[in-house]
């Protein structure tokens, strides 16, 4: 079965490779507001993982609590293999439909 | 000093109140951090519009998002799921109350009975014994020329004793009947002589007072008991201040030195109540190398293993029959573990009731099968539109897990039930030799049993079939439907009745044998008339019958009084009694046929009996006479033998005139007067030994304890307690028991063959009963299922006997071929009862006929009711449908 990824979707997934195992929702929208230069409220953010929960896109497992969050836990996200696939579906359409458009350089950042 | 600022409280409470609680913990925990990150950074001015800005996104991004659609993988997805499941399951029992009542009923049943006999044998053959280490506990015997083994006597064990290495601890044991003088009635009770080491040998000790002390154990020495705690109770009232008081046993004081614990089983004689010094020395009469009536027991020493003990056992039975070669016949001392001893008389039977009821359970597996695939078939519309709604295969096999497993547990909880119930019914029916009988119970590992035994069952015959229905899941519904509704199906639920009525077979065919084998038994002539015949055991102590003149007064006096009881028509006492499990054999010797070695003679049962005992016993004579009055002490010594004996020690001759002595050389030789015929003395099922009858005022001393029987017109139960009160009124002291008919002593000698019995006979019926209701499951889905067809029928003008003949034929082939199955697998299993039958053939052809009978009529009974159903059905009405 196939997604297809919304925008928010897109970067979520993104942000979650990015941070990798340690990826929470504050650290998320933080991510997407540095990286893409949008802003993410926490909010959206929330309802971006709860959707890709639903699709089963990525898992969740529990993680520690500090002082600084008033003793309350962090729920890490990561992405399931399905969500690896659906992200690379997505970002290769999104490729094959800009290339040679010239819209915008596909390169990686340096 | 500022205080650390703190998220506004205002955007934190409608925070709390906007996020779905199933996630809010991380979502608030998450603003938190950011505020605090931000106040860090130098602006709590900002931190706090950032706080209100996040939260009211959060309250407009998920705010109206419900708990329940919060997904949830981990952490509890899978109880949430269960949780589901578990009330889906209740509401398709709920809707299926029969089916599910009769396969908890039936799972129930079987894990019960299951549970119960566990319960029984797991003390006797699967636990270690009761004591420390009790592995190493062993008993040594002398062995015989037949190779059987025997009791030993002081003067070996004093060697043993004094001579094996392997042994740690030595001791002797015999048994005590000793007479309990109180205020009220005086008692008979059940004790042990014992060496001063018994209780070491055993590695227990008394929980109040100590154990006994060594010069204790000498001729002469002050008697000392330690009492059981039972009879600590019982008779002294669990008096605290019990050790050093002093109680009189046959007249003697006894200090009372110690009391065992609640705990202490007394495996050598499980009716033990007290124990005493044996006392004994070499020099005693009653110590010598051929009086064999002790046991003997020892403990391995902690370096020694059974083999090495044999092998020095070997040793010094060799010097002993260099030292003393007429006192032993063959050489050897046998040794052997307590447990193997106490298990090897029950561990056939044991063993047959544990396949028993293993059967049952399986029969009771294979319906809860039959059920579940029923069930299958009528389910198979959920499944469906289940699968096309999205569900996956393994949610699905999970809700049937989830429903056998509560089935599963469900069926262990009534198992428990009914092993509690059945349990107390076996413990009242149980024989008294059936070792460690006050140890059975349900404990903890009983109870695993039946919760493995429960979910066990529930998953592989429940979850089974679903998993072989779904396995073409992958294949699409239409698959599925066709192999619940099809062919397939019924060739499967067929296999499993077959099956069922195959086990049934077998378990009815097992009772039919032991039945048979009981009817045998009871049909056995013990030789002599068992009915209108009372018997009782009749026991003399005290100081003032240490006399033999006035031992026998007293019986004589009590035989004349209850002569006297109107419908007594003759009275006799004996030293034993046939069949009530006594055991007095005596070494005998004939003056014509000298043996080189003394302990080569043959023994004899010996009754010690007054005259008239073989009239009141109608023990027929064969030749020569009975012993009259007149064989009193002054005449001369006269026997009579019986039949067996004057076949195998006088075979061609006359044995009238001949002479023989009992025991030592130094008794007396005593001419044989007659010949009367035998009779069955250790069971119904053991032939005849040699038999010798001595006029009881020519024996050497008079025997103490006599049992009377008494001929009476009537109903002997009637005239026991007119007969009891008579003996009484001649002498208030002696103890009386076991007043019975002598038909109960006999039933008591086959309580053992009884209780398996009756055992297979629950079984069977159970079987039978699982059986029918199997039967009928398949047969009455049958006719659902060819509602259509049956309405054809009907409407073609079929008659409502065809109908009822089309099903009930339907029935006669299952059952015939399971019939078949049964008495094949019965004719190659029924070997493994063994020496629990009696007097018939393994194959016994009675037993296997009455039992495919009996499940073939048991198959047309259970297709009755769907067939008149069928012949009921109205045509038009199912066309129309």
């Amino acid at each position: 079965m196939s997604h297809h990824l919304a925008e928010l979707e897109q970067l979520v997934l993104l942000a979650l490779l990015r941070l990798g195992a340690l990826a929470y929702g504050v650290a998320i929208a933080e991510e997407i507001e540095a990286r893409a230069g949008r802003p993410a409220s926490l909010g959206s953010v929330y309802k971006t993982l709860i959707r890709l929960e639903t699709k089963r896109l990525v898992a969740t497992r529990l993680g520690e609590s500090t002082p600084e969050r008033g003793g309350r836990r962090k729920r890490y996200y990561q992405l399931t293999p399905a969500g690896q696939a659906a992200l690379r579906t997505s970002l290769e359409a999104i490729q094959r439909m800009a290339s040679g458009l010239g819209v915008v350089p596909l390169r990686e950042p340096q | 000093m500022s205080r650390r600022p703190e998220p506004p409280r205002l955007a934190m409470a409608l925070l709390r109140l906007l996020t779905p609680k199933t996630i809010r913990e991380f979502i608030v925990g998450d603003l938190v951090e950011g505020f605090h990150r931000r106040v860090r950074s130098g602006d709590p001015a900002e931190a706090a519009r950032w706080f209100w800005r996040e939260a009211r996104s959060v309250g407009r991004e998920i705010g109206s998002y419900r708990d329940d659609s919060i997904p949830l993988t981990p952490p509890r997805p899978l109880m949430h799921g269960v949780l589901q499941d578990l009330q889906f399951a209740f509401r398709v029992f709920g809707r299926r109350p029969m089916a599910t009542a009769i396969a908890v009923t039936t799972l129930g049943l079987g894990i019960g009975a299951n549970v119960a006999i566990f319960s029984v044998v797991k003390p006797v053959l699967i636990e270690a014994l009761p004591y420390p280490n009790g592995q190493r506990v062993v008993l040594l015997w002398e062995r015989e020329a037949d190779g059987s083994t025997s009791n030993t006597s002081f003067s070996t064990f004093a060697d043993l004793r004094a001579q094996s290495r392997t042994l740690d601890q030595k001791a002797a044991v015999r048994n005590w009947n000793p007479t309990l003088l109180g205020a009220g009635e005086s008692s008979r009770l059940t004790g042990q002589r014992v060496s001063a080491e018994f209780l070491d040998v055993l590695g227990v000790a008394p929980a109040l007072g100590r154990d006994f002390r060594p010069e204790e154990d000498q001729p002469g020495s002050q008697r000392v008991v330690i009492l059981s705690h039972g009879l600590w109770r019982s008779r002294f009232g669990a008096d605290p201040a019990i050790v050093g008081k002093v109680i009189s046993l046959d007249g003697y004081p006894n200090i009372v030195v110690g009391v065992m614990g609640p705990e202490f089983e007394s495996l050598l004689d499980p009716s033990a109540e007290l124990w005493s010094p044996l006392r004994y020395s070499v020099t005693l009469p009653f110590g010598c190398r051929t009086c064999r009536h002790l046991r003997a027991i020892g403990r391995l020493a902690p370096t020694a293993t059974i083999s090495a003990a044999r092998d020095e056992m070997g040793l010094i039975a060799d010097r002993l029959v260099a030292a003393y070669p007429t006192d032993y016949s063959t050489p050897g001392i046998v040794v052997e573990s307590l447990k193997t001893n106490l298990t090897k008389a029950t561990k056939p039977a044991l063993m047959a009731l544990l396949g028993a009821v293993g059967l049952v359970l399986l029969i009771a597996c294979l319906n809860v099968a039959n059920l579940a695939l029923g069930q299958m078939a009528q389910r198979r519309q959920e499944f469906g539109i289940r699968l096309a709604l999205g569900a996956d295969r393994e949610r699905i096999l999970r809700q049937v897990l989830i429903e056998s497993l509560m089935l599963g547990t469900l069926g262990a909880a009534l198992g428990v039930a009914v092993a509690s119930v059945a349990l107390k019914s076996i413990i009242a029916l149980a024989p008294a030799a059936l070792p460690r009988l006050g140890s059975i119970g349900l404990d903890g590992i009983a109870l695993g049993f039946a919760v493995l035994a429960g979910i066990g069952t529930g998953i592989a015959f429940g979850l089974g079939p679903a998993l072989w229905l779904t396995r073409a899941a992958g294949a699409g519904l239409r698959q599925t439907a066709k192999i619940t509704a099809g062919p397939e199906r019924h060739w499967l639920r067929r296999g499993l009745v077959t099956a069922e009525v195959a086990i049934a077979v077998l378990l009815v065919v097992g009772a039919g044998l032991v039945f048979r084998s009981m009817g045998q038994l009871l049909g056995v002539d013990p030789g002599f008339d068992p009915d209108h015949l009372l018997t009782m055991d009749v026991q003399v102590a005290g100081t003032k019958f240490d006399s033999d003149l006035v031992t026998r007064g007293y019986f004589t006096a009590a035989a004349a009084a209850a002569a006297e009881v109107p419908g007594v028509s003759a009275v006799a006492w004996t030293s034993q009694l046939p069949l009530g499990g006594n055991v007095d054999g005596y070494g005998v010797g004939i003056r014509s046929k000298p043996l080189a070695n003394p302990a080569d003679r043959p023994s004899a049962d010996r009754y010690s009996v007054t005259p008239g005992y073989f009239e009141t016993m109608r023990i027929p004579l064969v030749a020569g006479r009975y012993l009259n009055p007149a064989d009193r002490d002054s005449a001369p010594p006269v026997v009579v033998i019986n039949a067996t004996f004057a076949r195998l020690d006088f075979s061609g001759r006359d044995p009238l005139g001949e002479q023989v002595h009992l025991g030592d050389d130094v008794s007396p030789w005593r001419t044989i007067v007659g010949v009367v015929g035998d009779v069955r003395h250790a069971g119904l099922d053991r032939p005849a030994a040699r038999q010798i009858y001595i006029p009881e005022d020519q024996w050497q001393f008079a025997d103490g304890s006599m049992t009377m029987v008494v001929r009476t017109g009537s109903d002997p139960a009637l005239l026991a307690e007119s007969v009891r009160l008579a003996v009484r009124r001649v002498d208030p002291d002696p103890t009386i028991a076991k007043l019975a008919p002598m038909t109960t002593v006999i039933g008591a000698s086959t309580d053992a063959r009884r209780f398996v019995l009756r055992l297979f006979q629950a079984f069977a019926a159970l079987s039978l009963l699982l059986a029918a209701a199997g039967i009928y499951g398949v047969i009455s889905s049958g006719v659902a299922e060819r509602h259509r067809e049956i309405g054809i029928r009907a409407a073609l003008g079929a008659s409502v006997r065809g109908i009822e003949g089309l099903v009930i034929s339907e029935a006669v082939k299952l059952g015939t071929l399971g019939v078949t199955a049964g008495l094949v697998a019965a004719a190659g299993l029924s070997r493994f009862l063994g020496t629990i039958l009696y007097g018939i053939a393994p194959t016994d052809p009675a037993s296997f006929g009455a039992a495919g009978v009996l499940l073939l009529a048991v198959a047309i009974a259970a297709a009755w009711i769907p067939a008149r159903r069928a012949a009921r059905l109205n045509p038009t009405v199912v066309l129309r449908d």
